[in-house]
């Protein structure tokens, strides 16, 4: 309103002042910290929209789970006796890095956050990073394969930063093992995106280099490209026999189209991000996927081994009843509610109200198992010396309508190859 | 040589999709003097409303059918509801109206219908040819065969029909069109939702190839705007032959210029458009507008 009269405004003046008085007055007696003896504040910042809104799913998964927690279990049992519920924020940032920072100010100094948990993209989290540390924040459970966020050096700088995903580096490492057992003398191709898959890439190539595997062409697509058929054929034209394929969703169903469109057979391994039954393989064509290997740490809602897994059938009623549209297959969703379930354990095993407590949990994690990880794998750290809560994937091979275990669980605890700061920015 | 000619297939099939899209843009700049930046966000939506009717039970050709009608029903409502009252501002504010209502369906389809990757059932059998050690497959050769009947289709409708030489009265002189008769509105409409249902037609088509997600379009869109200006902006031919161009040369680079990396493959379509604004700014096909002063 442009013209109001002065009184107006000295009225509206003095309601304000009121009101603030009694917000200050009724406002609850939050600890500087975020945590009271019956609530807890957990912030996430995640892409709710842009082109990566797809991964909000992650925070949605982890706001169904807490809603559930706190609906039916009257929220979390924590290490000190008392039973707190959680309350959520959840803010968007498109997964820009920028935005990120911006949202970690108003969670910290606003919201008054406990923690941050399951922060999305490695971009998103490395720009706010130096403010959670700085303001000693935890950033926990963060949803990125990122392999610098458990690396020893980029621990002791950044001791309130842990991530909850397969760091791209373990992975491509347990391939290259798993090829030089199983086709030693295969002529390998690699395709990989430029998000995560720069990092795979470059651990694969050293392992590779080291176990003397045999790489024939190597090729990367941006998210710009509208098409890969044209980088599947140069691959299929170097005449390697074995495939690894690390790059997301929409491009593998593409690759798997376009190499039954040129009859190309390679033994084709497809990193875990790619290799969703539901996501990938249905709508490129089950037919096509059959004999996929792909290692593996999380269950999948659309693999059919799991439709009596007691884990499973509760996330899917549990998801359908609090997580709105959220579809149970989508494996973002999946992401979520492991790691709310990951963050409940930490609660359960803090002994102090306190973010050190909590940290303290963190990194040190002993065969902790989570709801939906995949039987014989389990979350360890070990202070800055072991920062990777996973290091151990299940290879399966898809046999058309499933995916079914080739050999145990490689366990590479303690292995993830060695992590240094690429020369060039990524 | 065989890697060659694959590439070739593979650009051709590519140059298609572009093509599709392009003659999109192609007709609602004819028709209302406008570039739709928002022409494929629309297509992924017709696209997905083909797949909601395909998962409802409904036929696949009628729910190609039911497709394109919502989608022109939906791009006349686009014209009399938002682009209408800006048209006769300046470039620029119809240009971010457009961007608009980018944002406004790309939005609309991941909150209707998520964003994991869904199937799009083709039209076509999955069949696969070979000549020599050629391969294409029968989606190709339908999808092209589609894209020349709707260019001649088009050509026959602007240049040969009353309906055609209204709507580019419209388009090219909006005062004396109505000076003569010609409902203005009516004929802006009718653009809209012709190149809506051409987009949804392009959107069918690229749906089963890249698999259905909101994010589709975003980056054929600005190959499918080199096709259209390679060829000329104004001809249906020049869309088809620039999307070919475009997508050739894009294959044919990827394969013979790996240094060019991934990162700058982006540029190849760029530099086409520059390169053809600057020795036949009319484009290979297109038209030149000579204005009487």
């Amino acid at each position: 309103m442009s013209h109001s009269r002065p009184r107006d405004a000295w009225a509206c003046l003095l309601s304000l002042a009121v009101g603030l008085g009694a917000a200050t007055i009724v406002a609850p007696a939050f600890a500087e910290n975020g945590i009271t003896d019956t609530e807890i504040v957990i912030g996430i910042s995640a892409a709710l929209s842009g082109p990566n809104a797809g991964y909000g799913a992650i925070a949605r998964g982890t706001e169904a789970c807490f809603n559930y927690l706190n609906a039916e279990q009257s929220g979390v049992k924590f290490g000190d006796g008392k039973t707190r519920k959680v309350r959520l924020e959840i803010l968007d940032d498109a997964m820009e890095p920028a935005r990120a920072l911006q949202n970690a100010r108003r969670l910290v100094s606003q919201s008054k956050v406990f923690a941050v948990v399951g922060n999305v993209g490695t971009g998103a989290n490395l720009g706010s990073r130096p403010f959670y540390n700085g303001e000693h924040v935890p950033q926990m459970f963060i949803a990125t394969g990122g392999p610098m966020f458990g690396a020893k050096s980029e621990v002791e700088k950044n001791p309130w930063t842990m991530a909850a995903w397969l760091a791209y580096n373990t992975e491509a490492a347990i391939y290259a093992a798993f090829i030089k057992q199983k086709f030693p003398d295969a002529k390998i191709a690699l395709l990989n995106d430029d998000s995560g898959g720069p990092f795979f890439a470059d651990a694969f190539l050293k392992s590779a280099k080291e176990l003397g595997l045999n790489i024939v062409a190597r090729e990367e697509h941006t998210y710009s490209e509208p098409t890969i058929n044209a980088k599947i054929s140069r691959l299929a034209a170097s005449g390697a026999d074995l495939f690894v394929d690390a790059t997301t969703p929409k491009f593998v169903v593409q690759a798997l189209k376009q190499m039954t469109a040129i009859g190309w057979k390679p033994v084709h391994i497809i990193w875990g991000v790619g290799s969703s039954i539901g996501g990938v393989f249905e709508p490129a064509g089950v037919e096509t996927a059959k004999g996929v290997y792909s290692g593996q740490w999380m269950k999948d809602q659309t693999n059919p081994a799991y439709a009596n897994d007691e884990d499973m059938k509760l996330y899917v009623a549990k998801l359908k009843q609090y997580g709105g549209s959220l579809n149970p297959a989508d494996q973002n969703a999946a992401a979520g509610w492991y790691a709310c379930h990951a963050t409940k354990s930490l609660f359960e095993r803090m002994e102090q109200p306190t973010r050190e407590a909590f940290m303290k949990a963190a990194r040190s994690m002993k065969g902790q198992k989570e709801p939906l990880m995949l039987d014989g794998i389990t979350l360890n750290t070990n202070g800055a010396e072991d920062g990777y809560p996973i290091e151990s994937v299940q290879i399966s091979q898809f046999d058309g309508v499933k995916f079914v275990p080739v050999g145990p669980v490689l366990n590479y605890e303690g292995k993830t190859p060695h992590y240094e700061p690429p020369a060039k920015s990524q | 040589m065989q890697y060659f000619f694959q590439q070739i297939v593979n650009g051709i099939g590519d140059g298609a999709i572009y093509a599709s899209l392009g003659l999109a843009l192609v007709l609602i700049y004819r028709t209302t003097n406008i570039a739709n930046f928002a022409q494929g966000e629309m297509a992924t939506f017709s696209a997905y409303i083909a797949w909601q009717m395909v998962d409802w039970g409904v036929p696949l050709w009628w729910s190609f059918l039911i497709a394109i009608a919502v989608s022109m029903v939906v791009g006349v409502l686009a014209y009399l509801l938002l682009v209408r009252s800006v048209q006769h501002r300046d470039e620029l504010t119809i240009v971010i109206v457009t961007l608009g209502l980018f944002l406004a369906f790309n939005s609309f389809d991941g909150a209707m219908w998520g964003f994991l990757q869904l199937s799009l059932p083709s039209p076509f059998p999955e069949k696969s040819f070979a000549i020599g050690a050629l391969r294409f497959n029968a989606e190709l050769l339908g999808t092209i065969m589609i894209l020349i009947a709707i260019s001649i289709g088009m050509f026959l409708l602007l240049q040969h029909t009353r309906l055609g030489t209204a709507l580019r009265a419209s388009a090219s002189n909006a005062t004396s069109a109505m000076l003569v008769g010609i409902p203005f509105t009516a004929m802006m409409a009718i653009g809209w939702g012709l190149a809506a249902g051409l987009g949804a037609v392009s959107g069918l088509l690229v749906g089963p190839k890249l698999t259905l997600d909101p994010n589709m379009m975003g980056a054929i869109i600005i190959y499918a705007f080199a096709a259209a200006v390679v060829g000329g902006l104004t001809s249906y031919r020049g869309a088809v032959v620039g999307g070919a161009i475009v997508g050739i040369s894009q294959a044919l680079s990827m394969a013979y210029l790996p240094w060019l990396g991934s990162d700058l493959q982006i540029l190849l379509p760029l530099m086409l458009i520059v390169a053809v604004l600057i020795i036949k700014p009319e484009g290979l096909f297109g038209s030149t507008v000579v204005i009487r002063v």
